[in-house]
Order: structure tokens, then sequence, then C-alpha cells
């Protein structure tokens, strides 16, 4: 019996392209990956997927062409604030600020070397909010740590609240430790580390030491990984 | 007091604990990218009127307000590729259905001053039936080509349909031309032999008569 044989799948796309490029250009790219493509930062699978959804889709393809046109105004553009009242039906579109929301108020971004690397949102009252390297000799930090790396520590005040961000010196350790003004708020402070690469939550163990709350995330990797250190808490009572 | 940065108007948005800060810094945003927003749709082709370019505006400020919240800052020029994204996507929208009412309203024309022996062949709804079941049964099965070796279609797509050479798309992502037909061929014969065996199916119409039975049940 004569061996069946199966689609031609060559002559199917050759003969059938609107209907391949309709599937291609199923799903626009989002603006993620367009902006990684346009800046050359797509590799592998990425890009091919990209590439062919490129050559389908007009429309992602003059998005494409514009983001890489006006890639040097879009860098550069300085903004000029005018006076202009946001226009009712765009201010009723602002999603509802959910109720109680836990706030992180700071997060704070850590890699090799450079330990503190960015800051990002601190409250309105910047100047109640303190951040400074440490010295190895700091006398409050005697009782609770033994070594101290000087480059790597730093402390935070805000509010009357203070924070110290630790390394040990393997660098496999992080440590935060926690002081607050009043003492029965300690149960609103969360303190999460964040692996940007693998973009999952580090474990935490919760200490109480003292008058502070110790933080310490096991098994980090610095020398490779990128983390963000967030600092939550739940809404300050009045 | 200083102006707060564009990175912290999007971190207050974003982790506001009450609504009226969160609108004020979205107000700071409005205005200080407000002419960069209608910058964004004077790119478009079309050129487009004042009463248009601010109607597309509104229309990319509302994006804005929706997607802002999950946002992910990385800088500020990420930030404005962004916004310029969002514009720029929305003049593309105002374009395609500028052109679409004016063809809409030519066919509607054409329809009108036709005779009646042609008027059956011109209704726009006749137009539409013209994509008929088979042309669905081909597209179902390109993609279940598509979800079963993504890779391998993408490549085959490429060769194929849009007559990229095996080098060019080797160029392109870093590997040799050997490989990319390699990984085509391989793609083809994995899809076939999963036809074959697991959907029975070796033929078009074997296919198509499948393919009916499937959008009859559903």
């Amino acid at each position: 019996m004569a061996k069946k044989k199966n689609i031609d799948l060559e002559k199917l796309l050759q003969q059938n392209k609107e209907s391949a490029r309709n599937v291609v250009a199923q799903e626009h790219l989002d603006f993620y990956t367009l902006y990684a493509l346009a800046q050359d930062k797509l590799t592998g699978e990425q890009l091919l997927q990209s590439e062919a959804h490129l050559a389908a889709c007009e429309a992602c393809r003059e998005l494409f062409e514009e983001l890489k046109q006006s890639a040097e105004f879009i860098e550069t553009y300085q903004t000029d604030p005018i006076d202009k009242e946001v226009p009712q039906e765009i201010l009723k579109n602002i999603p509802p600020v959910p109720e109680k929301k836990e706030q992180v108020f700071a997060k704070l971004i850590f890699s090799k070397d450079k330990i503190l690397e960015h800051i990002q949102g601190l409250m309105d009252d910047v100047t109640d909010f303190v951040i400074k390297s440490l010295e190895s000799d700091t006398e409050y930090l005697a009782d609770v740590r033994k070594s101290v790396t000087p480059t790597s520590d730093f402390q935070i005040h805000y509010h009357g609240d203070e924070y110290i961000i630790a390394t040990l010196p393997d660098q496999n350790i992080l440590e935060v430790y926690v002081k607050l003004k009043d003492e029965k708020e300690q149960a609103r402070v969360e303190i999460e580390l964040y692996n940007t690469k693998e973009e999952t939550l580090i474990e935490v163990n919760r200490i109480a030491i003292n008058e502070y709350l110790k933080f310490v995330f096991s098994d980090i990797d610095l020398s490779e990984t990128t983390y963000e250190l967030r600092i939550i808490t739940s809404p300050l009572s009045e | 007091m200083a102006e707060k940065s564009t990175e912290r108007l999007v971190f207050d948005y974003q982790n506001a604990s009450n609504q009226s800060t969160r609108e004020q810094s979205f107000a700071k945003l409005y205005c200080q990218y407000f002419e960069f927003i209608r910058y964004a749709i004077k790119r478009h082709k079309v050129p487009f009127t004042e009463e248009h370019i601010a109607d597309i505006a509104q229309e990319a400020w509302l994006v804005v307000t929706e997607k802002l919240v999950d946002f992910k800052w990385k800088s500020e020029g990420h930030f404005r590729s962004w916004l310029f994204s969002i514009a720029f996507k929305k003049a593309q929208e105002a374009a395609r259905s500028f052109v679409k009412q004016q063809h809409e309203e030519f066919i509607e024309d054409e329809f009108h001053d036709s005779d009646d022996e042609n008027t059956t062949l011109k209704s726009p709804d006749k137009v539409a039936e013209k994509h008929s079941d088979a042309q669905d049964a081909i597209t179902k099965l390109m993609q279940l080509w598509q979800e079963f070796d993504a890779v391998g279609f993408n490549l085959n797509y490429l060769f194929h349909v849009e007559e990229k050479k095996d080098s060019e798309i080797a160029a392109s992502i870093g590997k040799s031309a050997e490989a990319i037909r390699k990984q085509r061929s391989r793609s083809m014969e994995r899809f076939s032999i999963h036809l074959a065996h697991d959907l029975k199916t070796h033929s078009l119409d074997e296919w198509f008569e499948k393919f009916t039975v499937m959008k009859k049940r559903t």
C-alpha cells in the first residue's frame, strides 16, 4: 500500500501569503518589545518573532520606524511645562487609589560595588529623608553586628524611623535593621528583596533584636544579580 | 520647593495613598508632556487638523491614566518613548478609522449609483462574505503550526512568505544559514508528522472536513 502523503506546508505558505500574514500579525508587539527592538536589545527567538511580526504588521512597523527616527528627539526632549488644566473627562478616568493601600515608600536598587545604586520614589518631605554611609566603628551597630563594611552600610532616616541596610563581608547576606520611633508600630513595616533578573522575591527571616527589627536575606548574589529592596509600610496612623 | 522629577511623579501616581495625590501627580505630568504628546501625533503622516489633534491627544491621555499604574520605570527616555508610542498608536487608529469611513462612503455611493443588476455584487455585506470557510481553515491550520512551534513557523514564514534568504535571517539573529535551513525543514517535518499522527490529517481536504466539523461543534 502506498504511503499516505502529508500536507505540503511549503506550498501552503506560498499560496496563502495573506492568511500567513494575518496569523503572524494577529497580536501586536507590546511597547516594551518595540522599545527593546528599537534599542537593538532583542536577541534570539524574541527578535525572530518581532521581525516576522514587523514584516506582516504595518501598524507596528510604522510605530517602530517612528520610534527609531525620533529616538534622538525623545531622548533629549526638554520638558517645558505649560499651565494647562486637565480636562474633566481625563481626570474622571484616573483609576481610584485602593483604600488602605500598603505604601512602598522607597525602592533601593542594589548591585555589586555600588550597593545603593538608585533610590526611587522618596516621600514629599525629602529633607527628612537622610541617607548616609556608616563608618565601621558606628557605635549602635556594635550591639547587633560584630563587623561592619563601611562602604556597604547605609542608614536611612524617615519621620524619625531608622533603617540600616548592610551586607556581610562575603556579600551573600543582606540585612536590614529597622527601628521605628514608635515601637508599637513595628508590625506595620515589611521589607521585601526582589531579584530583578528572575523576578522573584527572596525569602526573609524577621527577627527582633533589642529595639531593632532585623530582616535577613540569605543566599543572595550581588556579583551577578541586581536586587530591588522595597520598604513597605502600612498607612501611617493619624 | 524644587520641581518633582518625572520619575517621582510617576512613582507618586502609582503609589499614592490618596486620590488627590494621584491626581496632582497626573496634572503635573499632563502639563509637562502636553506638547510632547501633540508632537507625537503630528509625526503621523496624516496631516490632522488642530481639532483632530486635540481629540487624539485626549484619547492618548485617557490611555495614559489607565496604563501608568502598571508602567515599569526604567529611565526618562524610556518613559517618553512609552508616551510617544501611546500617542502615535492613537494617531494610527484615528487615521485608519478616517480611511475606513471614506472607504465606506465610497462603497455606499457606488451602491446607490449602480444599476440593479450589479447591486448584489457591490453590497458591503456580500463583500464580507467573500472570506470563505476554506480561508478560515487555512488560517486555523497555520495558527496550529504557530502554537506547535512558533520559532519554526516564523522561520518558514520569513522564508516562504516574506521571501527572505536563510542567510539574511541568520545574520539578524546570529546563527548560521545552514542552522536556519535545518530548523525550518525540521519544523515542517515535525508539524507534518503531528498532523498525520495526532490529528490523522494527510491532506488539505481532510483538514477542511475536520475544520468544518470542529466549527459546527463550537
